[in-house]
C-alpha cells in the first residue's frame, strides 16, 4: 500500500479506536450501578475502583441509576462521552487554528461553571454539569484531534 | 372523659394512617461527606469521627435518611508523616447512620488517604548533599472537608416514615 494512503488510514483507525475507548468508559460508568443492583454488592465495585483514578465519583455530583450513583460524576461522564462521540462521528475539515479556537471556546463554559462552584456558594446541577462536560469533551476533540478526521486526503477523495 | 378518649383515638388513628414503614434493603447506597478536615496528625486509632449524609436517601419516594444526618465512623488507621520523608496515611471506617425515626442503621464504607511518599528524594538528598535532609518528615494523611464516598447499608431495616 502507498505511504500516502497508509498514514490517513492509520490515523483513522487510531481515532476510531480512541473514540471507542472513551465511549466505552462512559458505558462502563453507566453499567456499574446496574450490575450492582442486579448482582448485589460487591459486584460492580471493580468498575468503581477502576474509574476512581480518573474521577472523584462524588455521589451527589453523579447521576443515579437504579438507586446507585454512576461510576463517573456527571461532568466526567459528559466529557468522556463528548470526546468519544467527537472522535467517532465528527469529520472536521477546518484549519487547525480555527479548530483550536473553537475547542477553547467550547471548554470555557465548563471551566467557568466549575470555578464559580469552587469559589462561591453556587451549586451547579447535574444536568448542567453533564451538558457543559459534553460540550467541553467536544472542545477537547477540536483542540487535540482535528487532523486526519477521516481516511480521505486533503482533496477529500478516497 | 369520653371526649378526651375520642380525641386520643382520632389522633392515634390519624398518625397511624399517615405514618408508614419503609424497608431499607441491604446494600442501599448512602452518600456520606466529611464535615471537617480529618488528619492523621490530629486523630488517633479508634477515635470516633462524625460525618454527615450528603443528600436525602429515598426508598420508594420516601425519605428514610435526611441530608445532614450524622454518620458515625472510627479511625481504623492513622499514621503521621515520619522522618526520611515517610508518608502518613489515614483510614476512617464508617459504622452507622441515623434514620428519620432515630433508628441506627449499620453501614460499611470508608474514607482513606495516603500522602505522597518523599522517601526517594529525601534519601537521595540526604546521601548526596546533606545528611540533615533525612530529618525531613513526610506529609500527614489528610481527608479534606467536603470529601464524599458511597456507604452501603448492612442488613435490612424497617424505618417509620411520615
Amino acid at each position: 500500500m502507498e505511504k500516502s494512503k497508509l498514514l490517513p488510514l492509520s490515523i483513522f483507525i487510531f481515532r476510531k479506536g480512541l473514540g471507542s475507548i472513551f465511549v466505552g468508559l462512559s458505558l462502563l460508568a453507566l453499567s456499574a450501578p446496574i450490575i450492582q443492583s442486579i448482582f448485589d454488592f460487591p459486584s460492580g465495585e471493580g468498575i468503581y475502583g477502576l474509574l476512581s483514578p480518573i474521577c472523584h465519583q462524588f455521589p451527589t455530583r453523579s447521576f443515579w441509576v437504579t438507586n446507585r450513583p454512576m461510576a463517573l460524576c456527571s461532568r466526567c461522564f459528559g466529557g468522556y462521552l463528548g470526546l468519544g462521540i467527537g472522535l467517532l462521528l465528527i469529520n472536521t475539515q477546518i484549519r487547525y487554528l480555527k479548530s483550536l479556537a473553537l475547542g477553547i471556546l467550547l471548554i470555557i463554559p465548563g471551566i467557568v461553571d466549575g470555578l464559580v462552584q469552587l469559589l462561591t456558594q453556587y451549586e451547579s446541577k447535574n444536568a448542567i454539569r453533564f451538558i457543559l462536560g459534553s460540550i467541553g469533551g467536544l472542545g477537547l476533540f477540536f483542540m487535540f484531534f482535528p487532523f486526519g478526521s477521516n481516511s480521505t486526503n486533503k482533496k477529500g477523495t478516497k | 372523659m369520653k371526649q378526651t378518649i375520642k380525641v386520643l383515638v382520632i389522633i392515634i388513628m390519624t398518625s397511624l394512617a399517615v405514618a408508614g414503614t419503609v424497608t431499607v434493603p441491604n446494600g442501599s447506597v448512602i452518600p456520606v461527606k466529611t464535615t471537617n478536615q480529618l488528619s492523621s496528625a490530629q486523630l488517633m486509632l479508634g477515635q470516633e469521627v462524625i460525618c454527615s449524609v450528603a443528600q436525602d436517601v429515598k426508598i420508594d419516594g420516601q425519605v428514610v435518611i435526611k441530608a445532614g444526618s450524622p454518620v458515625y465512623g472510627s479511625v481504623q488507621e492513622s499514621k503521621g508523616g515520619q522522618m526520611a520523608g515517610i508518608a502518613g496515611s489515614i483510614i476512617i471506617a464508617l459504622n452507622s447512620v441515623v434514620a428519620v425515626d432515630g433508628t441506627n442503621i449499620a453501614i460499611t464504607g470508608s474514607f482513606s488517604n495516603a500522602a505522597k511518599s518523599e522517601v526517594g528524594g529525601t534519601v537521595a538528598v540526604g546521601v548526596i548533599l546533606c545528611p540533615l535532609a533525612l530529618l525531613n518528615t513526610g506529609d500527614d494523611g489528610v481527608i479534606p472537608v467536603g470529601m464524599q464516598v458511597r456507604a452501603m447499608t448492612m442488613g435490612t431495616f424497617d424505618i417509620l416514615v411520615e
